[in-house]
Parts: structure tokens; sequence; C-alpha cells
């Protein structure tokens, strides 16, 4: 009996490489895309080059910014300057009393030290330290807000100048830094404290738990915003939480899902006005683009991002992106006609969630527009 | 909670379980100056001290466990009406330890409160419980109010004590509800025998601190507690209120007002660093104690004013001002201090150092007061 035939001289599993039988795709030679038609492929390489190209041009620019725009402008260096000119008069005429403003300025750096060594400032029952807030806390920060990000604020004569009032925000940026620029721009527009309702990790993290107590947040809960309305606070939201702090960099400007309008119930139930806030340029200051969940999860932390410089450059990937920033309060939507009672009732409570939500959503497309260039406004 | 009780009669005969302790035996001695109350027994397991005895001047004494079963037949006999029960331990530091001070807190107060079930003629209880059954985590509210529950349930010791002991307290009231059952829940209170974490921690030059931490405290003075105690003992509306001074302070702050130095130390040393100070206070620190310092808590006391009436005298910021002084507690830097470490060093060293040593620290004292910065911070403005 004949077996089927096999034609041992042609190797098995088809024709080898580079000779006969040849299939459309091995019909190419080598490096034939190049020299002739584009592919896609191509095209998109050299897109990809430009904007590469674009990119470090942006950066070489934003750096060259970032030179000029460093805190050790003439503003900042007249107290110095004006120092070295008194030392130096005195020398010159042995005349004391130009040393009064030097003088001045170490006595005031002493008396601040005594009432913090001393233990002399007081607390509210939250724990907020309103010494520490404006000798300290917020002079910390201005830099960052003033130089770095180069804040712009719309909307400053929407902050309640007295009365309680519940900010609500877009959160983003992987670090709150929104939170601590929100405060330094209503602080320094309204000369009125901030209070920050802020996620449980933040207040029970060591160092970052009594700080933030400190510096006037408290844990974002019904009762502890109820009694700051109450008490006639302003008070700041993010309702979007994590979802938005933690959202990846392709999401950016994209308002999460705002929690349960838990916010606005509390609002209704005291009467305080809503101010939607909008914060732009604080989603590109740490493109989030992966995240290291195993790690994140050993450390109990809700996320650690992976961001194009961090960790691949460590302590260095901390430093956040000099955009330029905007933040526009919008018109206060008032909630005291409404009764307290409309707290409890579903359907007004999602009918503001919604409203202020496309309020924000919508100012934050618009200052999108207006927006030229990410660092450079 | 608190139900619109028909008109209550004034407290007549009352019975204080724990009357050898301070605040038992000093409620004692507030009610027999109390003319609407005619017949004060005051029940303990130990003899009071000489000095609580004084306080309690003829009230009757009668020595019992509270676990003895003649404990219903005296509160039947004596005709009481009102029993307050001032003897749960709210530190672990009696004799025994914490198998003894368990022991007592929970059978104890079973017992107490299964007796004063049974004793018909009982229409009033107070028991004094502690602000501990709210816990202490990172998830707490800045405040506290009654109807609130801790957020993570303590896991052991004295507030597991005080949270079953309530719950008794309240299992009682079910069954009798002819009976006004009024619960304090107080803060740590300074100045007591019973040594407390944070008043030990008020001692030392340079104190431990958890580092990272600074756990917002609130205190009463123990004179406002007892006042409360009266209040709640004589005829207060009956509920569960939060009784504390008004303000709060944080512990590095209060280290500081005290004049001394809060050190960071890391949780995993912090036994052993304070476990250094050998003060009885910070021998055994428990989870709870751990958790209290660092976070620390803060009641909410409206209740207190509008339903309770009561307004303590002290604030919290009084309160540690007036233990300071009480004390005797000496900031670190004060003229006699320094005089005196100073006096130290120099008799090691030869005359020849030690006179300009001396020399030095006297012109710059001098020069110090001459400036006016205060070198006796705490006894110049004593209260």
């Amino acid at each position: 009996m004949k077996g089927p035939e096999f034609d041992l001289s042609r190797p098995l599993g088809g024709p080898r490489w580079g000779e006969g039988g040849r299939d459309s795709r091995s019909d190419r030679v080598v490096g034939e895309g190049f020299l002739g038609a584009t592919t896609h492929s191509d095209a998109a390489a050299t897109e990809i080059g430009r904007i590469i190209d674009r990119f470090l041009g942006s950066m070489r620019s934003a750096v060259r910014q970032v030179v000029e725009a460093l805190p050790l402008d003439a503003q900042v260096l007249s107290p110095v300057r004006e120092a070295v000119r008194g030392v130096d008069s005195m020398l010159a005429t042995g005349d004391v009393s130009a040393l009064t403003g030097l003088a001045e300025t170490v006595n005031a750096a002493g008396e601040l030290l005594a009432t913090r060594v001393t233990g002399g400032y007081e607390l509210d029952e939250f724990g907020f330290d309103e010494h520490f807030y404006r000798a300290i806390w917020l002079p910390l920060w201005r830099p960052l807000f003033e130089h770095w990000f180069r804040v712009e604020v719309i909307g400053a004569e929407h902050i309640p100048a007295d009365g309680a009032g519940l900010i609500v925000s877009n959160h983003a940026g992987v670090v709150p830094l929104d939170a601590l620029m929100t405060s330094v721009a209503v602080h320094d527009n309204s000369g009125r404290p901030l209070r920050l309702l802020a996620a449980d990790l933040a207040m029970s993290l060591p160092i970052s738990a009594p700080l933030a107590r400190r510096a006037g947040a408290t844990l974002a809960c019904a009762a502890d915003a109820e009694r700051l309305l109450e008490g006639g606070h302003l008070v700041s939201v993010w309702p979007e939480g994590y979802k938005g702090l933690g959202k990846p960099f392709a999401d950016r400007y994209r308002l999460q899902r705002f929690g349960r309008g838990g916010f606005v119930s509390t609002a209704l139930a005291t009467g305080a006005p809503i101010i939607p806030c909008s914060v732009v340029g604080s989603e590109e200051i740490y493109p989030k683009i992966g995240e290291l969940t195993p790690i994140a999860r050993l450390l109990g932390l809700p996320y650690l991002p992976i961001t194009p410089t961090f960790p691949l450059l460590g302590a260095l990937g901390g430093i956040p992106l000099p955009t330029k920033w905007t933040i526009e309060f919008g018109k206060p939507i008032e909630t005291a006609h409404l009764g307290p009672d409309a707290a409890d009732d579903p359907m007004v409570v999602f009918e503001i969630t919604d409203q202020v939500r496309e309020t924000i959503q919508n100012t934050l497309f618009r200052n999108l527009a207006r927006r030229g260039s990410v660092f450079f406004g | 909670m608190n139900p619109v009780a028909p008109p209550r009669r004034p407290a007549r005969a009352v019975a204080v379980v724990g009357g050898s302790r301070y605040l038992g035996a000093h409620l004692v001695g507030m009610l027999l100056r109390n003319e609407s109350v005619e017949r004060v027994l005051a029940i303990d397991s130990v003899k009071p001290s000489p000095q609580h005895r004084r306080r309690m001047r003829d009230a009757e004494f009668v020595r019992l466990d509270p676990q003895s079963p003649r404990l219903p037949g005296i509160l039947r006999e004596a005709g009481i009406d009102t029993v307050v029960h001032a003897g749960l331990h709210h530190t672990d530091f009696a004799p025994g330890g914490r198998a003894a001070v368990k022991e007592f807190n929970i059978m104890g107060s079973m017992h107490v409160i299964a007796a004063c079930g049974r004793a018909a003629s009982v229409t009033r209880f107070v028991l004094i419980s502690s602000a501990t059954v709210y816990g202490s985590s990172g998830a707490d509210p800045a405040m506290f109010t009654e109807d609130m529950a801790a957020r993570r349930q303590p896991s052991g010791g004295i507030p597991t004590d005080h949270l079953s002991v309530e719950g008794y307290v309240r299992g009682m009231s079910r069954k009798r509800p002819d009976i006004d059952v009024t619960i304090l829940r107080i803060p740590a209170i300074l100045g007591l025998p019973e040594p407390t974490v944070f008043g030990e921690l008020l001692a030392p030059s340079i104190a431990p601190v958890l580092a990272g931490y600074d756990p917002r405290i609130q205190l009463l003075h123990p004179q406002d507690a007892l006042d409360a105690l009266l209040h709640a003992t004589v005829g207060a509306t009956p509920g569960t209120y939060n009784i504390a001074a008004d303000g709060i302070l944080t512990l590095a702050q209060a280290i500081r007002r005290a004049g001394h130095i809060p050190l960071p130390v890391p949780a995993p040393a912090f036994k052993f660093v304070s476990g250094l100070l050998s003060s009885q206070g910070l021998r055994d620190l428990g989870q709870a104690q751990l958790r209290f310092l660092r976070f620390g808590r803060v009641m909410d006391t409206t209740r207190m004013r509008t339903e309770f009436g009561f307004t303590p005298q002290y604030s919290t910021a009084e309160a540690l001002k007036s233990y300071l002084v009480d004390s005797g507690t000496e900031p670190l830097v004060t003229r006699a201090s320094l005089e005196r470490k100073t006096a130290r060093i120099a008799a090691l060293l030869p005359g020849a150092v030690a006179r300009p040593l001396r020399a030095g620290l006297h012109t710059t004292l001098d020069e110090l007061e001459a400036l006016g910065a205060p070198t006796d911070p705490i006894e110049e403005d004593a209260l």
C-alpha cells in the first residue's frame, strides 16, 4: 500500500526565506517603503518627530520663562538690597538709625518665632491655627502661586465677603496643589481663610494630618461641613475626590462623577450659597500616564502615579510642570430660598448638582479655548 | 434619648459608688452641703485616704465590694433614690493593673447596675463614662456629638470597658424605664491622683511626642467635673452628655505652654522612649492611648449647655494653666531652673571657670529682664 507522497526535497512547513512561493507580504524589498511612496507608519513617525521637536522647543522656552519668573525678581530682592544699603550707609556715616528697617524685620521674625515656641497661638475646635495660616502656611505657597503657576484669578468678586459659602471645584493634578492655590487665591482676594474639606487619607497620614488641621482643613464628612457652614466659614470641597485627582492625563478637564451630591445637601441644609470654581492648569502639572498599583496597594495609597518624570527622576519628578493657571469663580448659586427641607429632596439635590457640574465644565472649556499654550497661557 | 419626663423629685438619699476615690469623695462632700439631700452613702471596696475622709465629713461610708450580694439590700434598707456610679476606672494604674481594673470596671459595674435594677426605690442613675468611647482615628469628625459612634471601634482596654458599661446601663434603663439615666462622658481630667498620659507628658522638660502627629486635646478642670456631676445628681435632665471645657489645645502646644520642648519620636520607638521617663502614666501605653496620641479627640458640648444646663468655669487653656501651677511643673527656662542647672555644672568645674560662668548667667538673665522677656512665664500671670 502506498502512503501519501512526500516531496522530501522541499522543506516542511512552507517555503524557506528567500526562495520560491513568495507571498504578498514578503514581496517587498527591505527599505523599499522609505524610497518609494510614504506609508501610514512613516507619516506617524514623522509626526512623532515633529511633536518631540515642538515639545522640546516649548520646554526650552518654558525653562527660559521659568528662569525669568523665578522669585528672584527685583521685588523679592528689595528687602535684601535695602538691608545691604542700610548696613552700607551705617558704615559710611556711623548713623545707626539706617538699620531700623533691618531691626524691624528681625523683630517681626523674632515675634513670630516666640509665638510658635511658647505655644501662644489659639486654635479653633477644628484645630485651625490662624496665626500659622497667615504667617507661615500662605507665605509658603505664595511663590508657587505667583511665580511658578502665575495664577490668574477671574471672578474674585463672587467670593462672599462675609457669611458662609461653599466653593465647589474641579480636582486634578495627582497632588492636591489646586486646593492650596485656591486657598491662596481666596485669601489674597477676599482676606478670608478657606476651610478645606479633605480626604480621610490626608487626615490620617503622619505630618499631613496635623498640618492639614492646622491649615484649616477638616474631614470631608457631612457633620464637619455643616458645622463649618453654620459657623459662617468659607468652605471648599472637591466632589470628584480621588477619581478626579488621580485621573489619567488623557482624561484631563473631563469632570468625573460628582459623588452623591452630598455637598449640595449640606449647602441646602445650611442655606449657604454654592460658588462653582474652575481651575485650568492644574491638570497638566503631573501628567499621569500610568499607575504602580501593587506598590500603591502595599502603601495603602489610592494610587501611585507614573509621570514622564516620576519615578524615573526620583525626587526631581516631584517638581510640578510650570503650567499657566486660571482660577475662575462663578456666580454664586443661592440655596437659602429653597429651605433646609430641600436637602432631603433627591430631585432638588440632583438638579443643583448637575447645574454646578455643568457650570464648572463649561467654564473649563471656555478657559481652555481661551488658553493658547499650556505653559504661557 | 431625653424623653420629657414627669416632674422629677430632687434627690434625697444618694449612694455614691466609688466613694473613696477623688470624684466620689468630693461629690459626697458637696452633696452633704446640699439641703435637698438628706442622706449620703459612700460605697467603695477600699477605705478613703485621710484626705478624702476629711472631704466626706460625716457621710456614712460602707466598705463593700460592689460585687457583694449585700448591695441590693443596702440600697433598699437605706431607701436610696439616686445612685451615682463614680467608680469606673479611667486608667489602668490601680493596684493589680489591667486585669484588676477590668474586673472592677466590668464585673463591679454589672453588679451595681443589677442591684439598681432590683431596688424599687432607685429612680435616678448617674454614670461617669469617658470620651474614650468615641475612639480615635483619622476618619473622625472634628467634633463628636452624643449620638455619634466611634469610627473605629476601640479594640480593648479602658474604651471597651466604658463602652460595655454604657451598654449595660442602657439595658437596665430599658427594663426599668422609671429610672432616669444620665451618662456623662468626660475627657482627661488633669490634677487627679490617677496619672493620665497627657499629664505625664507635661512633666518632663523634653517630652516625647509621636513624630508627624499632633493630637487635638480637650480638658476638663476637676472643679468643673465635680460641678457637672453634682448637677446631674441633684436633678438635671437625664440623658447622655459630653462634658468638656471650651476650646482645644494640641499636645505640642500644651507642652510648649508648659515651657517644655516636644521631642518627636517615631512610633516604633515611642514606648521605649516614654518608658525612659519612668513615669507611671506612660508605663503601659495601650493601642487606644497610642491612637489618641496620634489623632486626639474633641467632643461637641452643645447639648451640655442647652439640655443639661451646665457651663464649665474653666476653658481648656485655663484648666491646663491651673494644672501647671498646681503641679509645680517648671518651665525649662526660668531664672531658678537655670541657676540650679548652672550651679550643678559649676560645682564640677574648677573655680576659675565656674565663677565667670555664674557671672555670665546673671548678666544674661538681668539683660533679658531689662528687655522685658519674662523669665518666669507661668508663675508671673498665675491664676
